[in-house]
């Protein structure tokens, strides 16, 4: 029952021959470039969504460089000489300059009252809110209106080096030309209102612009809309001295705008009732200024440089908004599962703990342990002691040798127990072995144990006495970790605790336990035979007959007094090894059972109820759970530290609020639980990671075979130290 | 004439025989066309060659095949093909962006 090549033994039944290839240098190099990528998107997403307030900042104290023409009243600023000329509004001509778009529900307002009053105006826009709206912006060019540079994430123009400022520039520009194929020479920067209130640094940074070949633009007169102090002061605020012209400021983003639409659906026709003329800046000062007139063809390179923000900045819009709703659905279905762990779980617990609780009447129908083994002779012996000392009335321990090389047979036989039989079959993997074993069995009651597993003496009787319920077919037991003096001992510890001792509740109380653990199971052999037997299709033969039974119609429960300690993998490699084929195998097994989903009686009950429930919260919850980790660094690089931290802590307390409920069911001492906190900075994200990998390889249809753990033998010498103690 | 077929010695014993008279000939029509040999007609672009099922073994389904193995690796090589060609436009894509803003950036230090 092997597979031979010549005269060498190359591999199991069931297990592929697979050629080695050398595909893990490609997959690692997919995963960081994928990373990379999505760190990249997440940083262009963060850029583009800088947060700003309205331009309400007032400027600094020293001015003593600020040229008296501008604080005189010369608005229009053109420094694109080494001669700096300032400019005014011509007499009862009003320009309206509006900042911080374009906004998809209030720039279209704006533009809905220009036009019934048949006016033009100019908008200041900002780069990132182009890259999202560029067809508003190419409404208001097409409609007459004018449009100015605004920066592209409007920040404090003052602070940032001048090739930042140049960035800024260039790129609302380049998104400008991409919306509307015109270019603009206009720029306002941002926090920067009356030029009553321009400082030293702002004064540098507009000469600086005009070097570049812009005309900066201040504002005459504030409507100070962003306050919204009410329609009849934006008026009163907007209007200019009698007879004087100016360029009014008013904003068509950043918040609630219908005091401005409003206000501006009066300001219009009273300015005009008092003769004044609405134009854009440069309808108004363009046979003055110079670099108003200038060619404003755009070019190629600006055109595609243009789009590549555009698209960038969507995509990344994009991305954001799916991890968000991730978090959001991931949260919400943490929450509600924790609320049902909690629910359920403590209801279960207290229903078995009652006085008036009983399976039935005792159970002391004699018993067969099956013992699967296979090279296990580090761990065999304890294990088999064990379960011959066990108190129940009859034991029968059936050790199935899987083609073992190391001795393990013999050393069940040197025990020379009497209730403990060893059988040697040729090698075809667990469930062939099992298999084997329920064939062999004398008894209608199964036990299934792991050869690395020591249970409490009375851990097979009280497995058993379930059955005192006809209608149960199998029985969960209660498997702790054995080996915890190591930092992934204690991990797994945590981990064991909380999945039996409320996860299993749980599912026991919605009758959809999706595995009767290997290591600690019962079974009426009957109910076995009915399910299929164990098959060799999955690699989590335990799993896939215990959905098997649940699609035969029988119920199967958790025992929590039947107690097992098992060898948990001791290394990262080996619990990544062992993880990554429960992972797989668990998707195997609800593959291979989705048909229940479409069938009749107590098959489809399960396959409409149980697996969905199972699949949502064994694999797609975990899958998305990534988000969490992920939106915790982009909190702490891109937003606000401290609030990230409190998210954070807060779903550390909920994690820890749970451990403490499962350790507390189980009568743990709570001491483990400082290994908590770093549990979640690593060994969450490596259980990520792993069923990340077992979902590629699904999806890949990828071989992947039994691996076989290293065993240090800690628990069974932990055994035999009580034994002769 | 009326012995089995089979029972008639053939080979040299034949030879030994005597001859044995020829009474009539079978009337048969005369040859008036001649059928082409077969040839195999040349697959033709675009039209299936209809399979014969009839004969065909039936394939029977395998309980114990591993879920989700595909053994031809046609699966796996198809996923990756894509992954990575995704992999490569979407860097090729940030390469250009990048490069797009460095370049202005790299004008203004200049």
């Amino acid at each position: 029952m092997a597979v031979w090549r010549g005269r060498r033994r190359v591999a199991d039944t069931g297990a592929l021959v697979v050629k080695p290839r050398r595909r893990g240098r490609g997959r690692w190099a997919a995963v960081f470039a994928v990373t990379f990528v999505l760190l990249n998107v997440l940083a262009i997403g963060a850029y583009a969504s800088s947060r700003f307030t309205p331009d309400n900042v007032e400027g600094g104290t020293d001015a003593a460089r600020v040229p008296a023409g501008v604080q005189e009243g010369g608005t229009i600023v053109d420094a694109a000489g080494s001669r700096v000329t300032f400019h005014r509004m011509p007499a009862r001509t009003i320009a309206l300059t509006f900042d911080d778009g374009p906004d998809p529900v209030w720039t279209p307002q704006v533009a809905q009252v220009l036009a019934k009053h048949g006016v033009a105006a100019t908008f200041f826009v900002v780069g990132a809110q182009v890259s999202r709206h560029p067809d508003v912006v190419h409404d208001l060019v097409r409609h007459g209106h004018e449009v100015g540079i605004h920066t592209f994430t409007h920040p404090q123009m003052t602070k940032l080096p001048a090739w930042r400022r140049r960035l800024e520039y260039v790129q609302t520009q380049d998104v400008i030309v991409y919306a509307a194929r015109v270019t603009t020479p206009l720029v306002r920067l941002p926090y920067s209102s009356g030029v009553d209130a321009l400082d030293d640094a702002t004064w540098s940074a507009t000469r600086q612009a005009g070097q570049w070949g812009f005309v900066s633009v201040f504002n005459d007169a504030d409507s100070r809309d962003w306050a919204r102090p009410g329609v009849a002061a934006i008026v009163r605020n907007a209007t200019p001295g009698p007879g004087e012209g100016a360029v009014v400021l008013m904003h068509d983003a950043g918040g609630d705008r219908t005091q401005t639409v409003a206000a501006l659906d009066r300001f219009i026709p009273e300015m005009k009732e008092r003769g004044y003329l609405f134009t854009t800046v440069s309808g108004a000062l363009s046979r003055s200024v110079p670099a108003l007139r200038a060619d404003r063809d755009a070019g190629r390179d600006q055109v595609v440089r243009g789009a590549m923000l555009v698209w960038s900045v969507k995509l990344a819009d994009g991305t954001v908004f799916a991890l968000w709703a991730t978090l959001l659905v991931v949260g919400a279905l943490t929450l509600l599962r924790t609320l049902m762990l909690f629910t359920f779980a403590i209801r279960h617990a207290r229903r078995r703990r009652s006085a008036s609780w009983s399976w039935g009447p005792p159970v002391t129908d004699p018993v067969t342990v099956i013992v699967p083994a296979y090279n296990e002779r580090t761990t065999i012996a304890a294990a088999v002691r064990s379960l011959a000392a066990g108190t129940h009335p009859a034991i029968e321990v059936l050790v199935i040798d899987d083609e073992s090389g190391d001795g393990t047979a013999e050393e069940v036989e040197r025990l020379r127990l009497p209730n403990v039989r060893v059988v040697r079959v040729p090698g075809g993997g667990k469930a062939a072995a099992l298999n084997a074993g329920l064939a062999l069995a004398s008894h209608d009651l199964v036990v299934m144990v792991d050869a690395d597993t020591v249970v409490d003496p009375d851990a097979i009787h009280r497995l058993v006495q379930p059955f005192a319920d006809p209608k149960v077919g199998a029985v969960a037991g209660n498997v702790k970790v054995g080996n915890r003096s190591t930092l992934i001992g204690r991990w797994q510890h945590i981990e064991y605790v909380i999945g039996f001792n409320l996860d299993r509740r749980l599912y026991e109380t919605l009758d959809c336990m999706p595995t009767v653990p290997g290591a600690l199971g019962a079974f009426r052999k009957g109910a076995v035979r009915a399910a299929g037997g164990l098959s060799r299709s999955t690699l989590a033969e335990d799993t896939d007959l215990t959905m098997a039974l649940h699609r035969t119609g029988w119920r199967v429960v958790y025992q929590e007094t039947a107690i097992a300690r098992t060898e948990a993998p001791s290394t990262l490699r080996q619990l990544w090894r062992q993880r990554y084929r429960w992972s797989y195998g668990t998707m195997q097994a609800m593959w291979r059972h989705r048909h229940a989903v479409l069938e009749r009686g107590p098959s489809g009950r399960f396959g409409r109820r149980g697996l969905p429930f199972v699949a949502l919260f064994t694999v797609v919850l975990p899958l998305c759970a990534p988000v969490l980790d992920l939106f915790a660094v982009y909190g702490l690089v891109f937003l606000d530290r401290t609030e990230t931290l409190f998210a954070w802590l807060v779903m550390l307390l909920v994690q820890l609020a749970t451990a403490v409920l499962a350790f507390r069911l189980d009568h743990e001492p709570l001491r483990p639980l400082w290994a908590l906190p770093l549990q979640q900075l690593v060994y969450r994200q490596i259980m990520y990671l792993v069923l990340v990998h077992s979902a590629a390889t699904a999806l890949s249809g990828g071989a992947m075979k039994w691996q076989k753990l290293r065993r240090t033998g800690e628990v069974a010498a932990q055994h035999a130290a009580a034994g002769t103690g | 004439m009326n012995e089995p077929r089979g029972s008639r010695p053939r080979g040299p014993e034949r030879q030994h025989q005597p001859r044995q008279k020829t009474v009539g000939r079978a009337p048969v029509n005369r040859v008036v066309a001649r059928a082409k040999p077969y040839r195999p007609s040349r697959p033709v672009r675009g039209v299936a060659p209809q399979p014969d099922v009839s004969t065909r073994l039936i394939q029977r389904l395998d309980v114990t095949a591993p879920v989700f193995l595909d053994r031809s690796g046609r699966r796996g090589r198809r996923l990756r093909r894509t992954t990575y060609w995704l992999v490569a436009v979407s860097l090729i894509m940030l390469a250009l962006l990048w490069l797009s803003q460095v370049l202005v950036v790299a004008w203004e230090i200049r």
